[in-house]
């Protein structure tokens, strides 16, 4: 595998854009234009596409780069998931291949149909998928089998996350509720997401709370335990189509898309504890992804063909 | 001599391939295979639901405002099951966007529910969706529900969309993933009052 030292450089320079402070946290040296970005639970590494299925993987904060060979098809953004135990990369055709912290390729899956949402258990045993056309499937990444499918009224699960210690596994689905599922794939709750489809959710640190976004363009904070909704913001005005909920207080933000020609909208940003809903003054334009660290909410940002930064939002 | 389709069922009765039942006769077997076969109809395929769909759509079947810009359409259909029975009843909802490739987040337009008539059928009153960018072909997008089926969720498109290129089986694209779902246009009435025309019929997987 081809490795690359990426640049590594931590930057002392800060900016206050409405009332939060972006800190630049890392430079990466990327070898082409990147598609997106996705920033892996634990925030420990970034996973960055470009073209089609061209995929780099950084190391944070060093910026050491390697790449990750040997996938044909198109690679969406949804098709990419990761934490410090493993990765996994899906097509638009459904295949999906899942690799070891190494970069070593473990094991391939067919989810039969485009990935629409991917996550990992934290310990990387267990991945938790959906496609275009399909409720959450749970994943034995060791055995490679299909452990149990969810349900919806109707749709797909557009949305999941598995907390921290994989007994609890939440998605936002497209027939407009939230569902918490346990391990074994015993239904817990079903519960209202609002009127449109709700297009990703993220966990609190603790596992106690989780955030929904989705069409409405607001952000929505749930009891985990019952799947009630808590608290909702307004709306940003777009549909909000990633969504990374901090991991500590009740912080959030989500990645706005024009809702005609998809292009990135806003950074919307909103504290749960208090405030409106609203904007990050940024160039969002040059944002490829977002995600969380151990300690702060992040953006991964194009700098300059060829560069990339990873900024804290606090 | 190539057998018929009836000649061959007698055939496999005569084989011992097909066997009746008490009180069946052959004739009466055949003429209910061939009754079953001919009315059965396969599944409308499945299509993404998203993204955009809004629950609590108004009941009608008129989503197109007088005045409303964009070539008029009518959609007529009926709603079965595999086995050719028509699905009274069955809860239809339907989006699109307007003409311009715009769906409507905050309200309704072009966003209605309706229920199958006694036959089945429905009758929908719109305009031809516009293009937007993220997804290349012009589509209607439906959900139909009906007790003791699965529930649908479909897309329709339009022969006349210009990524077909005059020709869907020849042309066919990966964001309209079925030909199957792909409709002409008939095109009727005054030139200045035209209004083109589709069918389009949901056939629903029993549960």
């Amino acid at each position: 595998m081809r490795r690359a030292a990426g640049l590594g450089v931590w930057l002392t320079l800060t900016s206050v854009v409405c009332g939060q402070t972006v800190k630049p946290l890392a430079k990466l040296e990327a070898p082409g234009v990147l598609s997106f970005a996705v920033v892996c639970e634990g925030g420990e590494s970034v996973v960055g596409v470009a073209g089609q299925h061209d995929v780099w993987v950084w190391s944070l904060p060093s910026g050491t780069r390697r790449t990750i060979n040997g996938i044909t098809g198109h690679i969406p953004q949804a098709g990419v998931a990761c934490n410090r135990k493993a990765l996994a990369l899906g097509t638009t055709k459904g295949s999906v291949a899942i690799f070891d912290a190494s970069g070593k390729e473990r094991r391939r899956i067919d989810l039969q149909g485009e990935v629409a949402a991917m996550t990992f258990s934290s310990d990387g045993e267990l991945l938790a998928a959906a496609t275009i056309n399909s409720p959450v499937q749970l994943w034995d990444v060791v055995s490679g089998k299909l452990l149990w499918t969810g349900t919806t009224d109707f749709g797909n699960s557009t949305g999941i996350r598995i907390a921290g210690d994989g007994n609890l596994i939440v998605t936002s689905d497209g027939d407009t509720h939230v569902r918490g599922y346990d391990r074994k794939g015993n239904l817990l709750y079903t519960a209202e997401a609002g009127l449109l489809e709700p297009f990703d959710l993220s966990i609190s640190a603790d596992g106690k709370t989780f955030a929904v976004a989705g069409a409405e363009g607001a952000i929505a904070l749930h009891d985990s335990v019952t799947g009630k909704m808590l608290k909702k913001s307004g709306s940003s005005g777009n549909p909000i189509f990633l969504l990374a909920m901090a991991p500590v207080g009740t912080k959030a933000i989500g990645l706005e898309l024009d809702d005609f020609r998809m292009d990135p909208a806003g950074i919307a940003y909103w504290n749960a504890d208090g405030g409106e809903l609203r904007n990050l003054a940024i160039d969002v334009k040059t944002v490829l992804g977002i995600g969380k660290g151990e300690k702060s909410l992040l953006l991964v940002r194009q700098e300059a063909p060829g560069r990339l930064s990873v900024e804290s939002v606090e | 001599m190539e057998l018929n389709r009836r000649d061959l069922l007698y055939k496999c009765m005569a084989l011992g391939v097909i066997k009746l039942g008490v009180g069946l006769s052959p004739a009466a077997a055949v003429d209910s295979w061939l009754r079953a076969e001919k009315t059965s109809r396969p599944a409308t395929p499945i299509d993404q639901l998203g993204p955009f769909y809004k629950k609590g759509s108004p009941h009608t079947a008129v989503m197109r405002a007088p005045g409303d810009p964009g070539l008029a359409l009518e959609v007529t259909g009926a709603v079965y099951n595999t086995r050719g029975e028509e699905l009274p009843g069955a809860k239809i909802e339907i989006w699109q966007t307007n003409h311009r490739g715009h769906y409507d987040l905050t309200g309704y337009r072009y966003r209605a529910t309706l229920l199958a008539g006694a036959k089945g059928g429905y009758d929908l009153q719109t305009v031809i969706p516009g293009h937007y960018p993220a997804r290349v072909c012009q589509h209607i997008h439906f959900l139909v529900n009906a007790p003791g089926h699965k529930p649908l969720v479909t897309q329709m498109y339009f022969a006349s969309d210009p990524v077909f290129k005059g020709d869907p089986i020849k042309n066919p694209n990966d964001d309209c993933p079925s030909a199957e779902l792909v409709r002409p246009i008939l095109l009727t009435d005054a030139p200045e009052t035209m209004i083109g025309r589709a069918t389009f019929e949901l056939v629903m997987e029993a549960l």
